[in-house]
């Protein structure tokens, strides 16, 4: 699958190449570099039914998706913040940035095709 | 209560029960193209979210459309968010969720400038030309026809600074009753000043729930509370 990522400012690498060079610190610094009176942060935010519990989510695509995502947390959430807390949530929000940052943002591929996709590439 | 941390985000990703969201604060006029593309990059890559969507995809735990969902937030009650975000996304079909400060809105616009100085509303050089900052009710009217509208507390407070009851009820629930006065619909969701999550302090979250919001907007996750 390839990440295009979102658009770079002048002079500067895209999230892609960042990603590709391993750069999560570069990631880190780039999405806490947008203009926010002209660029959004991205961000994906789990569900929670303080009522009771969810029903489990029935769309093998999305599992995967889900999967591939909670995978790539792990990965940048020990190269960014080994020294937090389970519960330090300021480093749960920095961490998932950088993944929000670097795969959906504009150009983005969608992550719901398990099928082209390889589980070893880094790239997602 | 679901707390925020690493092992709770992970389970929910893995769970597949996720959603995207974009968060903006001042759309300024001048930045206008870029904003246009931007959200024309996430209509082309991702389904909009009204909140009967929200809805389903909790009674269910499974997102409906085909392409994923995605949640544009624009912050605050800015008159940009009116004026420029709201336009676009009806532009290129998306549906913006607007969290408003509403004593920012019930501001005479002469002190508009200081009231976001002194409640953390960050400004953009356009933001100080003069004239008004924050949109009008009208607008908030407008917008809730469309989108979706809801408070992010009066003054833009968080839960660790609204501490009396008198400053409770302003804060969660007038806030609630004079936009569904203005909109004649319900305000679904809510947020305090910098994404605290639900389950921080009962108190605060008995207050929430009382006031009857269907969701609490967070950092790290979106709380379906009542």
């Amino acid at each position: 699958m390839t990440v295009t990522g979102p658009a770079s400012h002048a002079g500067e690498p895209t999230a892609a190449q960042l990603l590709e060079a391993g750069d999560i610190t570069g990631l880190m610094r780039a999405c806490h570099d947008r203009r926010l009176e002209r660029e959004g942060i991205p961000m994906v935010l789990g569900l929670a039914d303080e009522r009771g519990s969810i029903p489990a989510n029935s769309d093998a695509g999305q599992l995967a998706e889900g999967a591939r995502f909670a995978e790539v947390f792990a990965r940048y959430s020990a190269a960014l913040v080994p020294f937090a807390r389970r519960d330090d949530e300021g480093a749960v929000i920095t961490a998932m940035q950088v993944l929000a940052y670097t795969h959906f943002a504009p150009g983005a591929a969608a992550i719901t095709d398990p099928a082209g996709t390889d589980p070893k590439d880094p790239s997602l | 209560m679901t707390k925020p941390g690493f092992d709770t985000q992970s389970e929910q990703l893995t769970a597949g029960h996720l959603i995207r969201v974009v968060n903006y604060h001042s759309t300024p006029r001048v930045a206008e193209a870029e904003l246009r593309e931007e959200l024309a990059g996430y209509a082309r890559d991702y389904s909009p979210v009204t909140l009967a969507d929200l809805d389903l995809l909790f009674e269910t735990g499974t997102w409906h459309k085909e392409k994923p969902g995605l949640i544009p937030v624009f912050y605050e009650g800015y008159r940009n968010s009116a004026t420029v975000a709201a336009p676009i996304c009806d532009e290129v079909g998306l549906t913006g969720w607007f969290p408003i400060a509403t004593s920012f809105v019930d501001c005479d616009p002469e002190y508009q400038e200081a009231f976001a100085r002194a409640h953390w509303i960050s400004l953009v050089e356009e933001d100080t030309q003069g004239g008004r900052i924050a949109m009008n009710w009208d607008e908030v009217a407008e917008l809730s026809k469309r989108h979706v509208v809801y408070p992010h507390t009066a003054h833009h407070e968080g839960f660790d600074t609204v501490l009396s009851d008198e400053d409770i009820v302003r804060e969660v629930v007038e806030s609630k009753r004079q936009l569904e006065a203005v909109t004649g619909q319900e305000a679904p969701a809510f947020v305090w000043l910098h994404g605290s999550s639900y389950g921080q302090s009962p108190r605060h979250d008995a207050a929430v729930r009382a006031a009857g919001y269907r969701y609490q907007f967070a950092n790290t996750m979106v709380h379906r509370v009542n």
